[in-house]
């Protein structure tokens, strides 16, 4: 009994925090709206839900602030009330509050919240909107409902008499005969307003399944070792064609391997669309979020969301919330003028943020943009080196591309004084680093007074990918496809050298060569072959260089298992793979490698 | 007249928390062979399978309501006899009325213990039995 009632509860908490994770952008959106009364039914039903199971789980402070919220949302649907921006501040602050409590639910820390004054400061917000006034109401409420001992005795009448001796029952009760019809009309209207609504409401509860994350990633793991066993697989029965392929069983495993190969690719995909959800979930806070901050710093912003119904992997889903936040942010803070002064430059009075999700090829781009004053690069420059970030040399010949890069930099900060919300130099640094653990990378547009986009580009799917193997020194290495803009073979005399740096023109562009030794730090020094070498383009974001190394040994799709107690951001190593012919093999990060290269930039 | 808790039983609520308590209540009572339902429409499909003994069902659900899923039970010919409890909340009182024109046979108050549910079940077929009593008569 006890475990059901734990899961009973688990189940309670996450339904109401789904509950509230939808109606909460609902707030924002009937701000705009004024009305709309599908949205108030369904925040009503929501707070309602919750209050009914809160009770049977004796959860009191769930019922008290969720049945507060439930009366002022009962006032508001029944257009009773109008929803004053007071009595918004109040609903919002319920939802804080129920979420806080949730969450002491959910850690077990027997943390109680005084939920008082929040239920008072509720109550009277409603009897301010309503204009006061008890008396008028009370009366007629008393009227309304019958007293339960009549009820009884309905109840007992009925089952007495049959159906027709039951209008004749109706007129002898206290309630009266007009109460009667009143209500049974009301009722009509009632079930033909939820028939009506009821196909906007359609529960999805039958499309849907409540699976254990631990089982997905389960299957995710299988999945994963039959992509590797089919490399193997591959790799075997295409040296046993080269040696046998006159023998019919070999033909046979031939036609085998490849159905095999073909069942394994759908496979891949099925599983990794189970993880996929639509990007909304995350999204769905923003704009309450964009409401909070940029009232907090006396702003106008509105934020306009496309592409919701995008779908990405779980684990951009938990990890891109931050980034996001920590740009919303300082568009905000530094973006986004003061009405005054967009007046001034002769702009609408309200700023505009777009956050813009779409699929592009095997990638997600998140496009965030602000019609704010735009990054004055100059500024960001001096200020770099004011902090000591980077040299007066380096700020006069960096490229404008690498001067937006500035602004990621840990320690960098625009503000004097950090203000309540950005400024202390943290927030940027920390998006970079978060995209870049999501195997993606970040790219600055700016333009003086016309505003300012951030580009986020990361892969589809984090666990299986096409990798280049390369080798160096005997040394075998996987790099990731996706940075790779091409290959070549070149010879010593093609490296020429600037500053220090080896480089080579392609296409009468410079790009900065690296020997992968060097980059990864190994112990061999030099390449094997030094008159020839191969070379690995790398473009990520605006950085491109040349990675140089012995041997390329071709294209395989690797499964990415993950390395435990191996620092990635320090050995440039994502993970391990094995191949297929049976050998564990590195997967290089390359963008964690790019990071920490100087003068990588475009010219 | 003792009930049978053998009977099978229906329990009807949009939200799958509420349907998984009052289904625990259910077994602590004693009964053994419970369904579920998210809404009045799913409920009715599902009585006509056959087989049911009563059902308990939430007011307020989308696609069909409690009162909507009444009045089909009521009006169906296999169905009609069906024992039906209405869950409501305390601010309803004025719907109940409405209700038992409609016909359910008794309403149980959220949040309500095992024990209530028990008396509500046990007055539904007292009830019940003292009506076939008097149709037999």
């Amino acid at each position: 009994m006890n475990d059901e009632m734990e899961e009973i509860i688990s189940e309670f908490i996450t339904e109401s925090e789904e509950s509230l994770d939808k109606v909460e952008p609902m707030f924002v959106e009937l701000e705009k709206k004024g009305q709309d009364a599908d949205m108030l039914n369904e925040i009503f039903r929501s707070m309602h839900t919750i209050k009914g199971a809160a009770g049977f789980l004796n959860f009191q402070t769930i019922v008290d602030v969720s049945h507060s919220a439930e009366n002022i949302m009962k006032k508001l649907r029944e257009g009773e009330v109008t929803l004053s921006a007071n009595l918004m501040d109040v609903l919002l602050k319920a939802i804080d509050m129920l979420r806080l409590l949730l969450t002491h639910l959910k850690s077990k820390d027997g943390i109680e919240e005084d939920v008082s004054p929040l239920v008072k400061e509720m109550d009277s917000a409603l009897k301010s909107a309503s204009g006061v006034s008890d008396s008028p109401d009370m009366t007629d409420q008393k009227q309304k409902h019958a007293k339960p001992v009549e009820i009884e005795e309905l109840i007992k009448s009925y089952s007495e008499t049959d159906q027709d001796t039951v209008s004749a029952e109706n007129n002898t009760t206290d309630t009266g005969q007009e109460t009667q019809s009143m209500e049974l009309n009301e009722a009509k209207e009632n079930q033909q307003k939820n028939e009506a609504h009821g196909q906007k409401l359609k529960d999805i509860s039958s499309k849907n399944l409540r699976v254990d994350i631990e089982r997905i990633d389960n299957v995710m793991n299988l999945a994963g070792e039959v992509v590797l066993v089919r490399n193997r697989l591959l790799n075997i029965s295409s040296y046993l064609e080269q040696k046998y392929g006159s023998d019919d069983q070999v033909e046979s495993l031939m036609e085998s391997v490849s159905f095999l190969d073909r069942v394994t690719s759908d496979m891949q995909l099925a599983v990794m669309k189970i993880r996929m959800q639509p990007i909304k979930k995350v999204l769905s806070k923003f704009p309450r979020l964009v409401r909070d901050i940029s009232s907090s710093v006396n702003k106008d912003v509105e934020l306009e969301i496309i592409g919701q119904d995008t779908e990405v992997d779980k684990t951009v889903i938990e990890n891109i919330g931050d980034p996001l936040t920590h740009i919303l942010r300082n568009s905000i803070d530094h973006g986004i003028e003061s009405p005054e002064e967009r007046i001034k430059k002769k702009k609408s009075k309200k700023g505009k943020i777009t956050i813009n999700v779409c699929q592009r090829g095997n990638q997600i781009v998140i496009e965030i943009s602000d019609d704010g004053k735009g990054i004055d690069l100059a500024k960001v420059k001096s200020k770099a080196r004011d902090i000591g970030l980077i040299t007066t040399d380096e700020a006069a010949t960096m490229t404008s591309e690498a001067a937006t890069d500035i602004i990621f930099m840990p320690g960098f900060t625009m503000k004097d004084v950090s203000s309540e919300l950005s400024g202390r130099g943290v927030g940027m640094d920390v998006v970079k680093t978060n995209i870049s653990q999501l195997n993606g990378y970040v790219q600055v547009i700016t333009e003086k007074d016309v505003g300012t986009t951030f580009r986020l580009c990361i892969p589809l799917t984090l666990a299986i990918i096409q990798a280049l193997m390369v080798e160096v020194s005997g040394i075998k290495y996987a790099i990731p496809l996706s940075p790779i803009e091409e290959t070549m073979k070149v010879s010593k005399d093609d490296i020429e050298s600037v500053s220090g740096q080896n480089v080579i023109v392609i296409r009468d562009k410079v790009y900065p060569l690296f020997n992968l030794n060097r980059l990864l730090r190994t112990s061999s020094d030099g390449l094997d072959n030094p008159d020839h070498m191969y070379l690995i383009v790398i473009s990520l974001g605006d950085k491109r260089f040349c990675v140089a190394v012995d041997k390329l040994n071709g294209q395989e799709e690797v499964v990415i298992k993950n390395l435990k107690g191996v620092d990635t951001t320090s050995s440039h190593v994502l993970g391990a793979t094995i191949t297929g012919d049976g050998k564990v093999v590195f997967i290089l990060d390359v963008t964690g490698m790019s990071m920490n290269l100087v003068g990588a930039s475009s010219s | 007249m003792t009930i049978n808790y053998t009977q099978k039983v229906l329990v009807v609520d949009d939200f799958s928390t509420m349907r998984r308590i009052v289904k625990n209540l259910l077994r602590q009572i004693g009964f053994t062979d419970i369904e579920e339902a998210a809404d009045g429409a799913q409920a009715f499909s599902k009585l006509k399978t056959g087989g049911f003994g009563f059902v308990i069902s939430d007011w307020n659900m989308p696609n069909l309501d409690g009162i909507g899923l009444l009045k089909m039970v009521r009006d169906d010919d296999e169905l009609k006899e069906i024992p039906i409890l209405m869950v409501t909340v305390e601010s309803e009182k004025d719907k109940v009325i409405t209700a038992i024109q409609a016909g359910i046979n008794n309403y149980i108050v959220k949040p309500f213990t095992g024990e209530i549910l028990k008396e509500k079940i046990d007055i539904i077929f007292d009830n019940t039995s003292t009506l076939m009593k008097e149709l037999n008569k």
